[in-house]
């Protein structure tokens, strides 16, 4: 039963150059997936989310950002870190990712099943008819109706949905043992993110593949993952198994974060927004970062920057920590659910 | 695809007919004559009364219009009054001499627009960066003459290396082109460097990496196609300019191209010559546009197929 | 609906924007990207406009406001006809109608400050207020959307994503509308950002009575928003009613794809559990819509008559109106394949 751990992110700190400024983006983040789990990775823009999955595979815009410190690895071995970042060699191969697709993401001057080809041929060394023939079936194997004539057609041609089964398709090519997904279904709609998730996690058993799911939706997380990273403002601030962390979280922002989302169920029109504004990243706080919009910060939060540990499990008896949840907060085993205070308008 | 082309054509057309048209008007506005006007002052009455006939001077105006579009096409503009031979000939013997010197000044363009405009991408956003845009802006503002009379000064005068004026051998075409290609260099530096940056932080080329390809492969496959399209459009146009405006070149190096001779056939009021090299420039601009046009249309099939999704 | 003149009514609307053939640019056809829809928006009321990409609802947004022509039917406001429709035609934006945008990075001037994004409005309609009470009125519309007073010398760039949306919704309230259609207006922000906006739209609407027409892709807005929902595809309507009657029992099958589509925050849980369905295919291209019900082609009942016939927009229940020929209550039954 013991999990096989896959990968590994370890006190990941990455830097990044805005103008003469330098500043972490991302700060002492530490996860971990073992072989064939789904992980959200979920935070609100400016969390630092997008670099994280940049510095797994190993592709930060070198002009602008550094992986200052930490490491990364995969399958026990180290592929990043110490100024190195993952070799091109795993990429495409091991470890694949899928991006949010505006149009941008694919060639807009290459035919689709060309640059789904392009990958067995350049890893693979297949010759342009074994190409073409794989394409065809992988083609297929994602969705993709009538692959004879969707493999001529250029990226502008597709739909979004479309274009995504593309970018599965390169990103499934080679069978990788991680796909990382950015944001996939973000700029489609409804419809079309059911019909892509459902395919992704439909794949992912299939080939027995582990997933990074980064995205802003909760309620995305939930259906499609079954351990969540919560990130704010460049820091892990709680980790665990999904559905217990959205039962009873570890964290006030984890807390805040599940109150402001609306109801998705029928009945209550309330709105409990988090009040206040997410931090800029380039100006940091000292002491935590969720400080100023805490509901339980306490004069020890201004100062002191909690870091990343185990909870206590409130059900073993022993008092031994529970290895599967993580909090970054002060008071990780005292959490208190959001007192309501009726007729107050939020402090915006 | 050939609906495309086919309008282009059309446009190409309607282009130079629009330039042929403007050309009549504009002669018929100057105050005088227009026989007069064309064969210059120093014409006999009876030279005029035969170029009246010859234009339709007396006839209706529409009638004059069609007359002279008749003469175009058999490539009749009237006489030089300068030096009294047929305008079209005479500028055409000189188009050799502005072409090649375009071409060289054209290749000195690409050439400093291909190594320092990914020199400068590479360290795009840096204060070294900044410093060098500034210094290309810098230089593209400064007038062409002034350009010449300093490599004059120094080349031809001081160093005594290269021939001052005249085309003759390899020489000669040296600082003439260098002069022609300062501003265009400029241009072309700049353009390469953003479209380098731009195609480098697109989506598709995040892809490619993420995809594990080369960096050999993701420029040759990726990279270089994407990018050539801003770029062909600004060499088009500059190559368009480098034959047309080359005037102010030629003259101060006395070279021998339709430039030089547009700037003396306007100060000698030779409109005849006049007339044709205006038409020639045109012909230039719209043939080389219609040429990027199809290029466009066979690189970037968002243009070939239309814009659809 | 009630009896009395309804504040927004909307009969049989269609927009069409032409095609134009490659070679002379003639027009050779149009594309019904709103093909005949009706609805009554009442006083003090919010009723929510929601679809996918492609179904007409910012078409229709930007036909009620003015800034696309109608092809054919007609708006009301307050019992007056305010558009008609004329081929080509465009009359002028009414000030009682107001819109805000999805993008807050496009849609405000960069280069006005605060007040005079606000003020605007006021220069153009010159009867509404007095010039030497703008500054103390634009002072205390910041205070009703939440921003602070300095915000006024302020320049778009210096502000965040939520507080250009609050100077958008502050300059849209300038000059008194009955009316203000948010298209998109939250869903460029984050989750609790938006969240503090849906917020200020619940406050506003209970201190000024004001009525919205809110157009989203997002079903939980409108679960919050909205009173009355309509339900759009591809240029039609397909079910609209109270907002808590259609999410809860919806009777149409696009409905309930749509809704079964929506991820839930804790799908462990019994409550308001529904059966996932996933549609086949891909949305059909508006320029060639199918024929009779143009749901038919992803619809799992679809038989012959859906594609003979159109559905009209008849009442299902005492409350609500869907346009299909086999609408039924979902008691997680009717199973897909």
């Amino acid at each position: 039963m013991a999990a096989q751990c896959l990968l590994e992110v370890n006190e990941l700190t990455i830097e990044v150059r805005a103008g003469d400024k330098v500043y972490p983006a991302v700060r002492d983040l530490s996860f971990r997936i073992n072989a064939g789990e789904a992980v959200a990775l979920v935070g609100e823009s400016g969390s630092g989310k997008s670099l994280t999955a940049q510095a797994i595979l190993g592709i930060l815009p070198k002009e602008t950002t550094r992986l200052a410190s930490g490491n990364v690895f995969f399958g026990g071995s180290r592929i990043a870190g110490g100024g190195t970042q993952t070799p091109k060699g795993l990429r495409g191969t091991e470890i694949a990712m899928v991006f949010q697709d505006p149009v941008s993401s694919l060639n807009p001057l290459i035919v689709v099943g060309d640059q789904i080809a392009e990958m067995f041929r350049e890893h693979r060394g297949d010759s342009r008819a074994a190409a073409r023939k794989a394409t065809l079936e992988l083609m297929e194997q994602v969705g993709l109706p009538d692959p004879l004539e969707r493999y001529k057609q250029y990226p502008h041609e597709l739909s979004g949905g479309l274009r995504q089964r593309v970018m599965i398709a390169i990103a499934l090519s080679l069978k990788p043992r991680l796909l990382i997904a950015d944001e996939p279904t973000t700029a489609l709609d409804v419809t079309i993110q059911a019909q892509l998730m459902d395919l992704i996690l439909r794949l992912k058993e299939e080939y027995g593949l582990a997933v990074l799911l980064i995205t802003h939706d909760l309620a995305l997380a939930a259906e499609a993952t079954s351990k969540i990273v919560v990130m704010y403002a460049g820091r892990a601030m709680e980790i665990g198994p999904l559905a217990e962390v959205y039962e009873r979280p570890d964290h006030p922002y984890t807390a805040s974060l599940l109150r402001a989302v609306p109801s998705d169920v029928g009945g209550s029109s309330d709105l409990y927004p988090i009040p206040g504004t997410p931090p800029d990243p380039a100006h940091s706080v000292p002491g935590c970062p969720f400080h100023p919009r805490c509901y339980m910060a306490t004069p020890r939060c201004k100062t002191s920057t909690p870091r990343l540990e185990a909870v206590l499990d409130p059900d073993m008896h022993a008092g031994l920590a529970d290895p599967s949840r993580y909090s970054a907060c002060h008071y990780r085993d005292a959490i208190v659910p959001i007192p309501i205070v009726p007729g107050v308008v939020s402090r915006d | 695809m050939l609906t495309y082309v086919v309008r282009r054509l059309f446009f190409a057309i309607f282009v130079l007919w629009g330039a042929l048209t403007i050309i009549f008007i504009v002669i018929r506005s100057i105050p005088g004559n227009p026989a007069e006007v064309l064969l210059g002052p120093s014409a006999t009455p009876d030279e005029v009364a035969a170029l009246s006939n010859r234009l339709g001077l007396q006839q209706p105006l529409p009638l004059q219009y069609a007359l002279f579009l008749q003469h175009v096409v058999h490539g009749d503009f009237g006489t030089s009054s300068q030096f009294g031979v047929p305008a079209f000939a005479l500028v055409l013997q000189r188009v050799p001499a502005s072409a090649e010197l375009a071409a060289v000044a054209m290749s000195i363009v690409l050439v400093a627009g291909f190594t320092l405009g990914p020199l400068l991408a590479s360290i795009a956003d840096t204060k070294l960066d900044r410093f060098a845009t500034s210094v290309v802006f810098f230089t593209q503002a400064l007038p062409d003459f002034w350009i010449a009379i300093l490599l004059l000064m120094m080349f031809s005068g001081r160093l005594g290396l290269l021939p001052a004026e005249g085309k003759s051998d390899w020489h000669s075409f040296v600082l003439p082109a260098i002069t022609l290609a300062f501003p265009f260099s400029c241009v072309l530096i700049r353009f390469v460097r953003s479209g380098i940056l731009d195609v480098q932080r697109s989506g598709y080329i995040q892809t490619a990496r993420a995809k594990g390809l080369s960096p050999w492969v993701i420029f040759r496959r990726h990279s270089l196609r994407n990018m050539l399209i801003p770029v062909l459009t600004i060499v088009g146009v500059q190559l368009g300019m480098l034959f047309s405006g080359a005037a102010i070149v030629e003259t101060v190096y006395n070279w021998p191209g339709v430039g030089q001779l547009f700037l003396n056939a306007i100060t000698y009021r030779d409109y005849s010559v006049v007339q044709v090299d205006v038409f020639l420039f045109a012909c230039v601009f719209v043939g080389i546009n219609f040429t990027v046009d199809i290029l466009y249309a066979y690189i970037d099939p968002r243009i070939r197929l239309g814009r659809e999704s | 609906m009630t009896s009395a003149t309804p504040l927004l009514r909307v009969e049989d609307l269609h927009v069409a924007f032409p095609i134009r053939s490659s070679y002379l640019r003639r027009v050779v056809g149009y594309v019904e990207a709103v093909a005949g829809i009706s609805f009554d928006l009442d006083a003090g009321q919010t009723v929510g406009l929601v679809g996918e990409s492609g179904c007409g609802k910012s078409t229709t947004a930007r036909a009620i406001v003015g800034l696309t022509p109608i092809r054919q039917g007609h708006v009301d406001l307050n019992g007056h006809t305010i558009r008609v429709g004329t081929a080509g035609a465009r009359s002028a934006i009414n000030p009682e109608i107001q819109m805000v945008f999805q993008d807050p990075f496009t849609s405000l001037n960069p280069r006005l400050k605060g007040f005079q994004v606000i003020s605007e409005g006021w220069e153009v309609n010159k009867r509404l207020l007095p010039h030497k009470e703008w500054s103390s009125e634009a002072a205390r519309l910041l205070g009703a959307v939440g921003l602070p007073h300095d915000y006024l010398t302020r320049y778009p760039s210096q502000l965040s994503g939520g507080e250009r949306q609050r100077l958008a919704i502050a300059r849209a309230l300038a000059i008194r509308p009955k009316l203000l259609i948010c298209d998109e207006a939250t869903s460029a922000l984050d989750v609790s950002v938006k969240t503090q906006l849906l917020l200020l739209f619940q406050r506003l609407q209970a201190e000024t009575g004001i009525s919205y027409l809110f157009i989203t892709h997002d079903t939980d807005v409108v679960r919050h928003l909205a009173q009355h929902v309509l339900v759009m595809y591809l240029g039609k309507i397909m079910e609209a009613g109270p907002t808590d009657a259609v999410f809860r029992r919806p009777m149409h099958p696009y409905t309930q794809a749509l809704l079964s589509s929506v991820p839930r925050l804790r799908p462990w849980q019994r409550q308001g559990r529904r059966k996932r369905i996933i549609l086949r295919g891909e949305v059909p291209s508006i320029v060639n819509p199918p024929s009779g019900c143009r749901f038919r082609t992803r619809c799992w009942k679809a038989a012959a008559i859906c594609a003979s016939t159109e559905p009209q927009l008849e009442p299902g229940d005492s409350m609500r109106k869907i346009a299909c020929h086999f609408p039924e209550a979902d008691h997680g039954e009717s199973s897909p394949y």
